[in-house]
């Protein structure tokens, strides 16, 4: 072979090695994944019914919270987060409860995950979850990555994106009829019960106040149409006013 | 002489005629005292009578007669009308009365009545009562009316379409007819009915008070729609009260209101302004609670203040301020309830919507099709428009109702018998009928003033006003009043079984080995003992000194017999294999703690809670120090080093500094053994299970005891319980962290000997919708205890089966009865299954 033509070998093999090398890192996850199915086929459903299964619970309790995982310092005593409280308004942004929700589906997965995984012939190993929430008129939406290690003999598999998911609920109307509420009461410096009704009435849905103690007011917005629902929304927050 | 007398006679009967004649035809004349005097005293001088006369001495001017009653005797037979005019000399004060000549009307007057007695001046016919005073000039009759006299009639006018002088009553404590009461103030009669000029009035109980000219008030006889001023007009069966364009009506509304139906506990209070008006109607006929219509005006203001609950009607809206409960002696003894009845708003709300307060204290408005819009203190109890919900107000209702059941109020409270909320009847009522079981039968209710409850002497019910009434600030887990009720219940139906479980041991295990059979025989005699004990108490009252020894005696006997039956239910569970439904409540919270300690996720997110939580502990530490910069720390960034310090120097710190580092060391301690928790040797889950009951006191001290105690403000308390509870409950399952109060701290995790005796109590303060939720977690933990909590009350025959099917879900059972899910996890009482 002559040397013009040992060059275009090694020019054909190096493009073969380049388009090869290319096409793994390319294709590197479909192939992996493809072959890493069989394995991870049982653990990925397993995750995305405890992520299924977790959404109603964290926005229904994130709600009977306030918007908050854990009670923020200005709550009552049961916990009830303060929306307003010596004049000030201190009802958390919708991005703070973005984050709460976060929180809680990240510790609730972790916890169903931990819990109740029972894989014969795989150990199946659980790192941190990491969600993003987002909420939008009518529904919020979750994304989860939750990386998962799968062993099966000498062979490991990773999972990590769970995707989006998406659960309707009211709780945006609910949050926003909450500031409307702290509004009126900035406004009147009174509880408004007329305001409050047409609240109901435009809304669909019924208010409950309770005064437990002096000058302490606990809100509770709930759905007025769906009493059935064992996931009934129950929008909690409490009101410390002066008249 | 005779012939002289007969003409004078003859004279007299002329004028006589003359005049009656006179009064009779002209039907513009009214009926006057003063034209008869002023005929009858001419005649009389006719007769040659002196202007003095037996102690009445008559002038004449050319306008007037004037009558003076100087002193007491026997008065001319035309000043009999007269007759019982206290005499100047009496009253010490002129005495007279003045006629004008040309209209023959008394036009002025100045006398005490002696006995009480009615007067015609003019078209006023009024009566005076004893003691009384008149003063009459410029065409105002004024009667100085004696507290506490008493009207036998209304003053009225004699023709009723003519108008008269204007009369005032002055007084206090004058009753002028059956319902109307001058209290203290000034009232004018008006053809219309009175006008309450200044004071108070109560008229058919409403109180009515005049401050300034603008509350002048008319309380109307008839419809008077038209008049411009404030008035109030009262029928059998409605109220209407309305303000002017600018005036105010105040009014409270005191008890055996006709319309309000009130009682005496009742507060109930109305202000009206600016053109602002209300129409009350009374629905007894259809057994509903009034109506109150108000009717708003543009600049008008209405306030109700419905036992403090107080409503405000401005601008086409409507508000209200809190409510403030009774908490002292003193609000009990006085009116702290509220009047039931339903608001119809003329608001600028969409809806014809109404509010509708009940008898106690809470209230909800409602749209048009009864649906809650809005409830008030409501906590899921009913709020009624029928008068029955609505009538139950006293202890003795309650003993009616429910003849086998006892019901008291010890003495020493806040209040008594007689005045004891009659918020507490209405919910023990609402308990009774939605959560009683006769199979659990409670024997006695006893209401208090203090701020908590319990289940007390086996089955009966300690209920504090300070609890279900939520005036304290502290209600614990958020409960509502009637869970308060079930969770003690409770208590009485775990009592019940486990009375029940040792009849059941001993007749069917009584005789099943030397053991068992030894330690009834110990019980039998203990039993004994007790009793004899109990009636030798009985009979030692009045002697303080025996009492108390039999007391201790009796103390001990029960301590006795407690230990015999807690190793004959131990045997039980030894021989059988089985437990007693405690132990497998303590079972279950065993498990729980388990479950809470294997999950890597529980056990991370403690342990990112204690780092948080140390974090604070040592930024209050440092806050200490700062306070003392002579104490040195020799690494100041490790707690330890912080605590060794301030703990060697603790002489030179002031007692709050030391309780709270009391308190955090303990707190710290606890935090410690949450990291690297990794085995699952059960002595270690012991230690776990100290740290947790150990962490929740100090975080419950440092949050209501520290501040309270020793006036040391820290935060971790307020910052950190909710969170640890919420973790726990995620780990564990159980319904709060109070599910896992061990009553014996020393015997931890023991199904044997544990005393977890709330895990029962509290499943029952969650609400239904929750417990689904927790069935259905995706938490295993969460699942299994719920799970097991529910099957355990069904097993036992504490939750039916119906509720059972709610929460486990339609499909849960293959039979109807569920007989098929009976007696899973508790046996020994169990009955039902297939």
């Amino acid at each position: 072979m002559n040397k013009k033509g040992q060059v275009t070998l090694f020019v054909i093999i190096a493009i073969v090695i380049v388009v090869l090398g290319f096409s793994f890192f390319m294709f590197k996850d479909k192939l992996f994944l493809k072959s890493s199915n069989i394995h991870t086929e049982e653990v990925s459903t397993f995750v995305q019914n405890c992520i299924e299964k977790s959404l109603p619970i964290v926005i229904n309790e994130i709600a009977e919270s306030g918007g908050y995982f854990f009670s923020p310092k200005y709550s009552t005593e049961s916990g009830t987060p303060y929306y307003y409280f010596n004049n000030y308004d201190l009802s958390p942004s919708l991005e703070q409860i973005e984050s709460e929700l976060s929180e809680n589906l990240e510790v609730l997965v972790s916890l169903c995950a931990e819990g109740s995984q029972n894989f014969t012939d795989l150990k199946v190993e659980f790192e941190e979850a990491n969600v993003f929430s987002k909420i939008e008129d009518n529904k919020i939406l979750f994304s989860v990555e939750y990386p998962v290690n799968i062993t099966k003999e000498e062979n490991t598999y990773f999972l990590k994106d769970f995707g989006t998911f998406e659960q309707n609920t009211e709780f945006k109307k609910f949050y926003d009829i909450s500031q409307k509420i702290i509004l009126s009461i900035q406004q009147e410096n009174s509880l408004c019960m007329s305001c409050f009704s047409n609240f109901a009435l435009e809304n669909d849905l019924s208010i409950n106040i309770e005064n437990p103690y002096n000058q302490t007011f606990i809100f509770s917005l709930q759905e007025r149409n769906n009493l059935q629902n064992k996931f009934q929304l129950k929008f909690k927050f409490a009101i410390e006013y002066e008249n | 002489m005779k012939t002289k007398y007969f003409f004078i006679f003859a004279v007299v009967l002329i004028l006589l005629f003359l005049n009656s004649s006179f009064n009779f035809v002209n039907s513009e004349e009214i009926p006057s005292t003063g034209s008869k005097i002023l005929h009858e005293y001419h005649d009389f001088v006719l007769l040659g009578n002196s202007s003095l006369y037996s102690g009445v001495s008559f002038s004449e001017t050319e306008d007037y007669l004037k009558v003076s009653f100087l002193t007491p005797g026997d008065l001319p037979y035309f000043l009999q009308d007269f007759s019982n005019v206290a005499s100047a000399l009496e009253s010490n004060h002129k005495t007279y009365i003045k006629i004008d000549k040309s209209s023959e009307l008394i036009f002025e007057a100045y006398f005490t009545e002696r006995i009480g007695t009615s007067y015609v001046f003019g078209n006023n016919n009024f009566y005076v009562p004893k003691d009384s005073t008149v003063k009459f000039s410029n065409g105002v009759i004024k009667l100085e009316v004696k507290e506490g006299s008493v009207f036998n009639s209304l003053p009225s006018f004699v023709d009723s379409s003519l108008s008269g002088n204007s009369l005032e009553i002055e007084g206090q404590e004058i009753r002028l007819s059956d319902d109307f009461i001058l209290v203290d103030g000034k009232v004018t009669l008006n053809p219309d009915g009175w006008i309450v000029e200044e004071g108070y009035v109560d008229y058919k109980n409403n109180f009515i008070g005049v401050r300034n000219d603008n509350e002048k008030i008319l309380i109307a006889n008839k419809d008077v729609k038209d008049y411009s001023g404030n008035y109030l007009r009262q029928t059998d069966k409605s109220l209407e009260i309305k303000s002017s364009e600018n005036g105010k009506v105040n009014v409270i509304f005191s008890e055996d209101h006709e319309i309000f139906n009130t009682d005496k506990k009742d507060r109930l209070y109305l202000s009206l302004e600016k053109g602002d008006s209300i129409l009350v109607s009374t629905r007894k006929d259809q057994g509903l609670i009034p109506s109150f219509e108000h009717k708003s005006s543009e600049n008008g203001k209405t306030f109700l203040k419905n036992n403090g609950i107080s409503f405000k009607f401005e601008d086409g809206k409507y508000f209200v301020d809190g409510i403030n409960p009774p908490k002292t002696k003193e609000d009990f003894e006085n009116k702290y309830q509220s009047v039931a009845m339903e608001i119809f708003p003329n608001s600028n709300t969409q809806d014809n919507e109404k509010i509708r307060i009940n008898s106690y204290r809470q209230f909800k408005i409602m749209n048009k099709n009864n649906n809650d819009l809005v409830s008030y203190n409501k906590y899921e109890l009913p709020v009624s428009a029928l008068i029955k919900d609505n009538e139950l107000q006293t202890i003795e209702q309650l003993r009616e109702k429910y003849p086998n059941i006892k019901f008291n109020v010890p003495a020493g409270g806040n209040f008594n018998e007689e005045n004891a909320p009659p918020y507490l009847f209405y919910l023990t009522d609402n308990f009774m009928n939605n959560s009683y079981d006769k199979n659990f039968p409670i024997s006695n209710f006893e209401f208090v003033t203090w701020d908590n409850a319990a289940a007390t002497k086996v089955n009966s019910l300690k209920i504090g006003e300070g609890v279900v009434d939520h005036y304290f600030e502290i209600v614990p887990r958020d409960q509502s009043p009637l869970t308060i009720f079930e969770h003690e219940y409770e208590h009485v139906k775990d009592n019940l079984i486990s009375i029940e479980e040792l009849e059941k041991i001993q007749e069917k295990y009584g005789e099943s080995s030397e053991k068992m059979i030894a330690l009834f025989n110990e019980r039998e005699k203990l039993l004994i003992e007790k009793n004899n004990l109990d009636s030798q108490l009985s009979q030692a009252q009045g002697d303080s000194m025996k009492g108390i020894v039999l007391e201790d005696k009796y103390e001990e006997a029960s301590e006795r017999l407690k230990i015999i039956e807690e190793k004959i239910k131990q045997e039980y569970f030894y021989s059988q294999g089985s437990g007693t439904l405690q132990q497998t409540y303590n079972g279950l919270v065993t498990f729980a703690y388990e479950d809470f300690y294997e999950n890597k996720q529980s056990r991370k997110m403690l342990e990112d809670f204690s780092k948080d939580l140390q974090k604070d502990i040592h930024v209050e530490l440092k806050g200490v120090l700062k306070k003392h910069p002579d104490i040195s720390v020799e690494n100041p960034e490790s707690i330890s080093n912080t605590f060794e310090a301030l703990e060697k120097n603790a002489i030179d710190l002031n007692k709050e500094d030391i309780a709270l580092i009391v308190n955090l060391k303990g707190m710290y301690e606890s935090s410690l053994l949450y990291s690297n928790v990794e085995s699952t040797d059960e002595e270690k889950i012991t230690e776990f299970e100290k740290a947790i009951s150990s962490t929740k006191s100090s975080l419950i001290f440092n949050k209501e005891f520290l501040e309270k105690d020793y006036s040391v403000k820290s935060e971790i308390g307020e910052k950190y319980y909710s969170q640890f509870e919420k973790i726990f409950q995620e780990g564990t399952g159980l319904p709060y962290l109070y599910s896992a109060y061990n009553y014996d701290s020393q015997k931890s995790l023991d199904i044997l000997e544990s005393k977890y005796y709330e895990a029962s109590s509290t499943l029952r303060e969650m609400p239904e919708e929750k417990i689904i939720q927790k069935i259905n977690s995706p938490v295993s933990q969460v699942r299994k205890t719920t799970k097991n909590l529910v099957q355990i009350a069904f097993d036992s025959g504490k939750m039916d089966v119906e509720k059972y099917k709610r929460l486990m879900g339609e499909n849960h059972c293959e039979k109807s009865d569920c007989c098929d899910k009976k007696c899973l996890l508790y046996t020994l009482l169990c009955e039902g299954s297939c």
